[in-house]
């Protein structure tokens, strides 16, 4: 055995790692969303966007099997020069620093909405980033380390959901496809939203210790649990609520779990909101780590993030403070949302392409 | 020696005694204990010089005086005349006024050009007693004791073992105090070890007087609220951490060890579970695990639900505990803060006070202050329950130095469910489980075998598996060697 001094991650790590990035602060409403495009078979669409996801990983894999040692920011000056890279890379910086504005402004929402009414919204803000500047400052191995730990909490999470299978009427999910494809589809669009942040693959996968398919495999199966996660969450909210209370629930989960009291808790729905902050803290992490490592890929001199975490963080805090009320911040994380579809969606597949076409690769130091 | 006295002093033994002697008189200032006695030994005079202090006389009478005078007639060099087993030739004075401080009496006779060190030291021991800050129900009640030598020969006749290195150093500029580095040679990871060695090589205190002072030197993070390293009064436990491929560092004049490095789980787990039965010993580490959590966050979540969350508690219980907070002049913080920093009174209190006054003070404390102040009606009787749970749960910890910083940790707790309620605890134990996660003693994760998971390390955690169901070594310490034979044998045909 060997001390370990470089700053690796083994593949099970990145497993947890990617699915604490995935399940984040719109789980809460993600069922209501898919519900107001799909109907009662949103469930059918999340296991679509779970497969398009798998396609575009695989995509993803494709890109980052020729560059193993590099994350996005290093192909982006490999591939399409210094110059139009840095500005690529500006773009990934902001587009990274938004969605953690956007995690931050929904997370202060909705504790306003649930918990502490009259708490300051830029107070929850604040400490929030301060947790996520805390994290992230070090190797990546201690984050590692976080994520793996706190996935005990999405067992806690899934139990108490499961409890309501006492509740629920099977007929619900009946006639299956009644509406027809289109509507699947668009319920799809929405479940991808909630499945942003498989895109840390480009940012983490070079810290991962392991061959490119056992990455590949880590991904997968990152995404096949999420996939599963978040259908089951669909099923479950579509067979306890039924078509037409569901329409006034926008936090569905919620809803369905306060309904439930024991004997010795009465409103579990706060026990749930308490492990749902670990889940938004560990997302706001990953795209904070993102935005980090994307400013130190400007600097040659410096090896390690850390120095950075506070330049990608003050954005993200200033950000989030811009949208006020519900519908502020429900437009500005649509905004968010789409523009998942340049830097997810077709930015990758266009590097991807151009590498292709270049026969553009990493050297390989032999 | 260390490097100053050899610059004041590095002058050659003398070929006359009388001169030696007043050299190492003029050496250590005309200390008073400096002893010497006249000898003549085969028609050269000579001298005996000895700080009574710390040596032993009878032994000098037994094996150095003793036999120069029944060789007396005989030509035989001094080498065979004297029947102590160590015996070194000293060419300078400073080098024979280190052997002194050691312990040791110096023989010069005139007409040589050296002078030797015979060990007369006296050994000032006490029997080993069980220690009693980690008493155990079962098993060794064994402690170390306050003499090196004696600690190092406890963990020898546990550990029958070729493997088995002692490394010994000299701390402090100015107490010069000997330092032992016990490590199993095939089991210790190679780079831990070094690393050992270089941070207590650069090291530099005037005084060392316990590991335990030295453990601020050799950490990583000394503001850390959690302990880097494990403080032991046991033999067996130390045994049992040596086995595990961990280094320990004992020091003259103290009965701890120190042992490093260490992971989280360390300080929860006590000899007694291994000596119980497989069910008990497991049942007690959860029980220990639980009240770590209660001890750190019962207070707080008290105050969430009295300040913010009042609506989780069912409705039969609204009643008791609405009832009891009426008329209760002060918010649940201040309360909370009164009972906690009594509590920590009465315990200062009574640490160092001798026993029967100690009692005393705990019952005026408890009884007295307790019940006074809840008729008084200046704090609730609920938070009264749930302070003196935290504070009995705090003491569960098997540890001293894990109660302390558990205790410690209500406070930022407390502050913070007072502010966000559930909200500012959860985000507390974020920073806290983050802060372990990133914590690391000597390069070896701290929270192993949580963070990162290892699962084969899990049979010894919160649970404890059979002992013959745990082959594999804690990892935390990155031994050299991963197996461990622990097998029932006679179970296979």
């Amino acid at each position: 055995m060997k001390l370990k001094k470089e700053d690796t991650i083994t593949s099970f790590q990145f497993i947890f790692l990617i699915i604490q990035a995935q399940v984040g602060v719109g789980i809460l409403s993600m069922p209501f969303s898919i519900y107001t495009e799909a109907g009662h078979d949103g469930w059918i669409s999340v296991l679509i966007g779970g497969c398009v996801v798998q396609v575009l990983l695989i995509l993803f894999w494709i890109l980052m099997k020729r560059f193993p040692s590099m994350t996005l920011y290093e192909i982006l000056d490999t591939t399409t020069g210094i110059f139009i890279g840095s500005i690529i890379k500006g773009l990934y910086f902001i587009y990274f620093v938004l969605v953690g504005s956007s995690i931050l402004s929904l997370f202060a929402e909705m504790i306003n909405i649930w918990i502490l009414p009259l708490t300051p919204r830029w107070l929850l803000i604040v400490l929030m980033a301060g947790i996520g500047i805390y994290a992230v400052r070090g190797p990546v191995k201690f984050l590692a380390r976080f994520y793996v730990f706190v996935s005990f909490m999405l067992i806690i999470f899934v139990l108490l959901v499961i409890y309501s299978f006492f509740e629920v009427d099977y007929l619900n999910i009946l006639p299956i496809g009644q509406k027809g494809i289109m509507p699947i589809i668009n319920g799809t669009e929405k479940a991808l939203f909630s499945m942003l942040g498989f895109e840390m693959y480009f940012i983490v996968a070079p810290y991962v210790n392991s061959t490119s398919i056992k990455k590949l495999k880590s991904a997968s199966i990152s995404n096949a649990v999420v996939t599963i996660f978040y259908s089951f969450l669909t099923l479950i909210c579509i067979l306890f609520f039924g078509l037409n209370e569901f329409k006034l629930v926008p936090e569905p989960l919620l809803y369905m779990i306060k309904s439930f009291s024991f004997k010795v808790l009465e409103r579990i729905d706060l026990l749930f909101l308490s492990l749902w902050i670990v889940s938004v803290a560990t997302s706001y992490m990953a795209y904070l780590f993102a935005a980090s490592r994307g400013l130190m890929s400007y600097s040659k001199k410096n090896k390690e993030h850390t120095p950075f975490v506070l330049y990608a963080a003050i954005p993200s805090v200033l950000i989030s403070l811009i949208p006020e009320g519900v519908y502020k911040i429900g437009e500005f994380t649509t905004f968010v949302t789409y523009l998942s579809y340049i830097f997810v969606f077709g930015l990758p597949v266009m590097l991807l392409l151009l590498s292709l076409l270049t026969h553009r690769k990493e050297k390989q130091q032999s | 020696m260390k490097d100053h006295q050899c610059k004041n002093n590095s002058k050659p033994v003398n070929r006359v005694a009388d001169d030696n002697l007043r050299v190492i008189q003029s050496i250590l200032h005309e200390t008073s204990d400096l002893k010497s006695r006249r000898i003549t030994y085969q028609e050269s005079a000579g001298m005996i010089i000895y700080l009574e202090s710390i040596a032993d006389t009878e032994k000098i009478q037994q094996s150095v005086i003793e036999p120069l005078n029944r060789a007396m007639d005989k030509a035989q060099p001094v080498e065979q005349v004297i029947t102590n087993t160590e015996l070194s030739l000293i060419e300078e004075l400073h080098k024979g006024v280190g052997k002194l401080l050691n312990g040791s009496c110096l023989l010069t006779l005139d007409g040589m050009s050296s002078m030797y060190a015979v060990n007369v030291t006296n050994q000032l021991t006490r029997t080993p007693e069980e220690p009693s800050n980690e008493k155990v129900v079962r098993g060794s009640h064994e402690g170390f004791v306050d003499s090196l030598t004696q600690n190092l020969g406890l963990i020898r006749k546990r550990l029958e073992n070729e493997n088995l290195v002692i490394k010994q150093y000299v701390m402090g500029q100015t107490s010069n105090t000997k330092l032992a580095v016990v490590y199993m040679d095939d089991l210790v990871n190679k780079e831990v070890l070094a690393e050992i060695f270089r941070r207590i090589e650069g090291i530099s205190v005037d005084m060392a007087f316990s590991p335990g002072y030295l453990e601020e030197f050799l950490e990583n993070k000394t503001l850390s609220p959690f302990p880097q390293m494990l403080p032991t009064e046991r033999p067996d436990r130390t045994m049992a951490h040596l086995l595990d491929g961990r280094v320990a560092v004992l020091s003259e004049g103290s009965a701890t060890a120190l042992i490093l490095p260490v992971t989280f789980l360390s300080f929860f787990q006590s000899p007694d579970d291994f000596n119980s039965r497989v069910l008990s010993g497991s049942f007690f580490r959860m029980l220990r695990m639980v009240s770590f959590l209660v001890a750190m966050t019962l207070p707080a979540v008290y105050i969430a639900i009295i300040g913010f969350h009042f609506e989780i508690l069912p409705n039969e219980l609204i009643l008791p505990v609405k009832a009891s907070l009426e008329g209760i002049p002060f918010p649940p913080i201040i309360e909370a803060f009164v009972m906690v920093f009594t509590i920590e009174l009465i315990r200062e209190a009574g640490v160092r006070l001798p026993t029967p006054i100690g009692q005393t003070i705990g019952i005026v404390g408890g009884l007295v202050i307790g019940d006074a102040v809840v008729s008084a009606g200046f704090i609730s009787n609920v938070m009264v329950i749930v302070i003196a749970v935290t504070a009995v749960a705090s003491y569960t910890v098997p540890t001293y130095e894990m109660g302390s910083s558990i205790r410690i940790l209500t406070f930022p707790l407390m502050i913070a469910a007072s502010l966000l309620g559930f909200l500012g605890i959860v985000m507390g134990l974020i920073v806290i489980l983050l802060h372990l996660c990133k914590l690391e003693s000597l390069g070896t994760p701290y929270f192993s075998p949580f963070a990162p998971l290892n699962v084969s390390g899990l049979k010894d955690a919160v649970i404890r598996f059979p002992l013959w169901k745990m082959n594999s070594r804690a990892m935390d310490a990155l031994p050299q060697n991963r197996r461990q034979h622990n097998s029932k044998g006679w179970k296979r045909k």
